[in-house]
């Protein structure tokens, strides 16, 4: 392998680089090419770190008003594609029956009368069914919606991110389980107190749930916050559901956990019971 | 770590589709997951914060209105960085004798909290200060290798889909790879001698 051959290959060797296409034999060439030339090898050694130096620049991050200019203007292009797709079929329709009936001269006075009389009784309640179904197709979209900022959310890295997708779950007024999990996982799992504690607080959208139960009561245990512990024994008193007492029992015997929480417990053992 | 796990999350592919087959709620997800990376993209790109916002806005309405035209066989975010791409070249021939590049606004302060320089840096480059000369070294690297570079390390996107995004194959991509970290390490060595100086 000569020089020029070497330094085409070299950014493949660098950190962080995300192509890995580069086979054990190429690799091995290149590495014997950079100990034997110590022209290639100090160009090596120079890039590599302004390429890992690249890699330590601080991110951007955009003003708040950028995501709320976002959901406004998608709001808005979505209401314009629905009312279209809506009016379409409709006014091909119309086109059809007017079309129909300016061909039948003889039978217009006749279906104009039945048209009249029909269209006087069941106006009314055809409208208010008519709206009671568009308002139900719009309630369904945003809460489809706010299931998916709230999934979307607390999937990200930024705490702060995550707490805010914990806290759009608090707008799904009918969670389904995908926001049940995710919200038992962060529960679970988040790194950050803060993130664990509010969805926590989230589970009130599922005190019928008695998975949720489940899941909040197995949780207790995987604590090492005894913030998050108490937050927990205080969300299942709330729930008033009687399948948490074993644990609570257990808890209120258990003397390596914190006094606070045994007591907390202790205390939650007497509401439920 | 704190993330919810990947199995109930659809990938960015499978959200498109849905996006492009009418049910654009889904674009709110994919808002989500990129937007701060393509606001970086702008930031690196122009250094206008404001500009930078409105181009981001500009790339996810572009793809809404160009969703037809997405084959989900493609990588999503190759796509949504040539519209990107497209954008950035629009605007600035816009605002061409106007526009020049914004030198990033934290060049002479701290960076923002999130930059949290981790243990490694020191070893890497040294002080924080060679930090803020690798990002002016950046800004004066002309816009062809600093999209490049911004491509390949900010954006993690793999040679294949620059070289997708740039309409090159994928060995061109590595030798402009190469060429432009040199470049900017000259740079790089020349503003550190004016700074020594």
């Amino acid at each position: 392998m000569n020089c020029e051959e070497c330094r085409l290959r070299i950014p493949e060797l660098w950190d962080g680089s995300m192509d890995t296409s580069i086979d054990d034999d190429a690799r091995a060439a290149v590495e014997m090419h950079l100990a034997s030339c110590i022209q290639c090898r100090t160009e090596n050694e120079h890039l590599s770190a302004i390429w890992r130096g690249l890699g330590h620049l601080p991110s951007y991050e955009p003003s708040p008003a950028l995501r709320t200019r976002f959901y406004e203007k998608l709001e808005a292009y979505q209401q314009g594609y629905v009312e279209s797709a809506l009016i379409a079929p409709k006014t091909n329709f119309l086109r059809t029956v007017w079309q129909w009936w300016t061909a039948r001269p003889a039978m217009q006075f006749a279906l104009s009368l039945a048209t009249l009389l029909v269209g006087f009784f069941a106006g009314f309640s055809v409208q208010h069914r008519t709206d009671d179904s568009q308002l139900a197709q719009l309630h369904n979209e945003v809460t489809s919606m706010r299931q998916m900022v709230a999934l979307s959310l607390m999937q990200q890295q930024n705490a702060s991110d995550r707490l805010k997708g914990v806290n759009w779950a608090y707008r799904v007024e009918q969670p389904d389980t995908q926001v049940l999990a995710a919200l038992l996982y962060t529960v679970n799992h988040d790194s950050n107190v803060n993130v664990r504690l509010a969805a926590v607080d989230a589970f009130h959208a599922f005190s019928n749930s008695p998975v949720a139960v489940r899941g909040l009561t197995q949780a207790i245990a995987k604590q090492d916050s005894p913030m998050v512990q108490i937050a927990l024994i205080d969300q299942l008193t709330d729930m008033r559901n009687r399948d948490a007492l074993p644990a609570l029992q257990d808890l209120s015997r258990n003397t390596s956990v914190n006094p606070e929480v045994r007591q907390r417990a202790q205390w939650a053992l007497g509401r439920l019971q | 770590m704190g993330q919810a796990p990947a199995s109930i999350i659809p990938t960015d592919e499978s959200l498109m589709a849905q996006v492009r087959d009418g049910d654009l709620r889904k674009l709110a997800l994919l808002f989500e997951r990129h937007h701060r990376p393509v606001y970086n993209f702008f930031r690196h790109m122009n250094g206008d914060p404001d500009l930078s916002e409105d181009l981001t806005q500009e790339v996810f309405f572009r793809i809404l209105r160009y969703r037809r035209t997405y084959d989900d066989k493609r990588p999503y975010s190759a796509w949504m960085y040539q519209i990107a791409r497209n954008t950035n070249i629009e605007a600035a021939q816009k605002r061409k004798g106007e526009l020049r590049l914004v030198p990033n606004q934290d060049d002479e302060t701290d960076p923002p909290e999130t930059a949290s320089p981790k243990p490694g840096i020191e070893e890497t480059l040294g002080r924080l200060q060679e930090i803020k000369l690798l990002r002016r070294a950046m800004d004066r690297l002309p816009s062809d290798k600093r999209e490049l570079l911004v491509l390949s390390r900010f954006q993690n996107l793999k040679y294949e889909s620059i070289a997708q995004i740039l309409g090159c194959d994928v060995g061109a991509v590595k030798v402009r790879v190469f060429r432009a970290v040199r470049s900017l390490g000259q740079i790089y060595l020349e503003l550190s001698g004016e700074k020594a100086s």
